[in-house]
């Protein structure tokens, strides 16, 4: 019994660890936050042998809207990281983006090195709060089944207090029959992010786009030009294609790692794409100015100095 | 009426006595009338071969040609073929070691390639060399792919 109970605190410090929210953007901004409330996901391991349930284990993680988490399953020959990146929708619906990593392992070779057989995959799953997830690790065929049963609750806490804090995410194993097998995760950070992307011709803004960028899912933007009168840029426009990678946070500052493309746009509204730069990367400070040089990449006509400048800050939606 | 001679006046007539058998012979037939008459006929006989002049009918050879290279073809089923028996049996218990080595290879596990060793092989020896944990979910693992998708709830909820 004790050694449950340590494996139940190990698995509450985790998250307690995570779930701070950033410095100031915990804070309520908005009124649409007051009215949150927290989503608990009752998570089942199951298995089914001729048709017979047989629940393993049953776990839940709680917090407020946009709490995400990890679902590990490890054994001799088998691992597997599922990952769930959840958004309550405006219509009170759940976006989940899950991916999946699976490493099995397949035999070794004549130097005696093991070898595994990966798998990746990623789905994006809208559903509602009357319907489950069922994640099947080894797949739906066999006699023996294993399935790990998620299943979304609307609860009636809020989930922030009066004061604007964020109330952080929990995890409860209420039955514990997989001790070592199956270990549980949940952190909360930002999800959306604002984006202000300016395009500056020796130092001066030449033009420039803005736009709410979700984590983990890339976006194009289309600079506009300050002065209508610039043909270039009129004629073919400047975008880019960026996508915030990962949000980490310590105690000096939020960083987000980015990566992009910048192209011209050969048309307005076509698809031809010139490239200027192609799958860079950064990290940005949240609320600090990015610089990137292009002048090697893009003169333009004018031959003149450009540089790109990127602020990206966490976003409440 | 008949002489028992008269096989002899054949022989004489194609020359295959010797002399004085023929001399007798020829004295015998100046009195029997039988053998006499059976020389006449035996030279007229000969002299009616000689005599005959083949004269091949074109259009008789033409036919009897075509005949022959028209003659119905054999059947592959009904064509035979002779072997020497030791052969025979030669050929018979190859073809049974043929058979015998395609059973053997079907039945047989395949090699695994360059050396690999499936995972099956060393399971013992990792049991032994891992912590086991209080769960196998090995039986689980039927080297499916994992998936994900969203249902109902079940009614057990």
């Amino acid at each position: 019994m004790s050694a449950r109970k340590a494996w139940i605190s190990a698995l509450m410090i985790l998250p307690l660890l995570l779930t701070s929210d950033g410095g100031g953007h915990s804070a309520v901004r908005g009124s649409g936050k007051a009215g949150l409330k927290r989503i608990k996901f009752q998570i089942a391991t199951v298995e089914e042998i001729g048709g017979q349930r047989h629940v393993l284990s049953t776990s839940t993680i709680e917090g407020p809207p946009g709490t995400d988490f990890h679902i590990n399953l490890e054994s001799r020959r088998f691992k597997m990281d599922a990952r769930f990146l959840t958004d309550l929708l405006a219509d009170n619906s759940l976006k989940v983006r899950a991916k999946l990593e699976t490493r099995r392992l397949y035999g070794y070779s004549a130097k005696n090195l093991p070898l595994y057989e990966e798998d990746v995959q990623g789905q994006t799953l809208s559903l509602g709060f009357e319907e489950e997830i069922l994640l099947l690790p080894f797949g739906r065929q066999g006699d023996d089944r294993l399935s790990i049963e998620i299943t979304p609750v609307l609860t009636g806490q809020p989930a922030y207090l009066a004061t604007g804090e964020m109330t952080p995410p929990q995890i409860n194993i209420d039955d514990q029959n997989l001790s070592g097998v199956i270990n549980i995760e949940a952190s909360k950070v930002p999800h959306a992010f604002a984006v202000e992307a300016a395009l500056l011709e020796d130092g001066r803004e030449v033009a420039r786009s803005q736009s709410t960028l979700t984590l983990e899912e890339a976006r194009e933007m289309i600079f506009e030009p300050l002065d209508p009168a610039n043909a270039e840029l009129a004629a073919k426009p400047l975008a880019l294609n960026l996508t915030v990678a990962q949000f980490t946070q310590n105690c000096s500052a939020d960083r987000m790692t980015i990566n992009f493309d910048l192209y011209h746009l050969e048309k307005p509204g076509e698809n031809g794409r010139a490239m200027i730069a192609a799958n860079w990367q950064g990290v940005a400070n949240a609320g600090a100015d990015l610089r990137y040089d292009l002048s090697k990449y893009y003169s333009g006509l004018s031959g003149r100095k450009y540089e790109l400048r990127l602020n990206i800050k966490p976003a409440d939606l | 009426m008949s002489c028992n001679l008269t096989e002899k006046v054949s022989l004489l007539i194609d020359g295959e006595l010797a002399q004085d058998e023929a001399e007798q012979i020829k004295q015998h037939m100046a009195s029997c009338s039988i053998c006499n008459r059976a020389n006449e006929d035996f030279l007229s006989l000969r002299q009616q071969i000689k005599s005959y002049e083949f004269a091949p009918d074109r259009e008789a050879r033409r036919q009897a040609l075509a005949r022959i290279l028209a003659s119905e073809p054999v059947s592959l089923w009904k064509k035979k073929l002779a072997l020497p028996v030791p052969l025979f049996a030669f050929v018979m218990l190859l073809m049974m070691a043929l058979a015998g080595w395609a059973i053997f290879l079907r039945v047989a596990p395949q090699p695994t390639p360059a050396g690999l060793r499936p995972v099956d092989q060393v399971d013992d020896a990792i049991r032994a060399q891992t912590p086991q944990p209080g769960f196998d979910l090995s039986r689980f693992d039927h080297g499916q792919r994992a998936e994900i998708y969203t249902a109902r709830r079940t009614p057990q909820q």
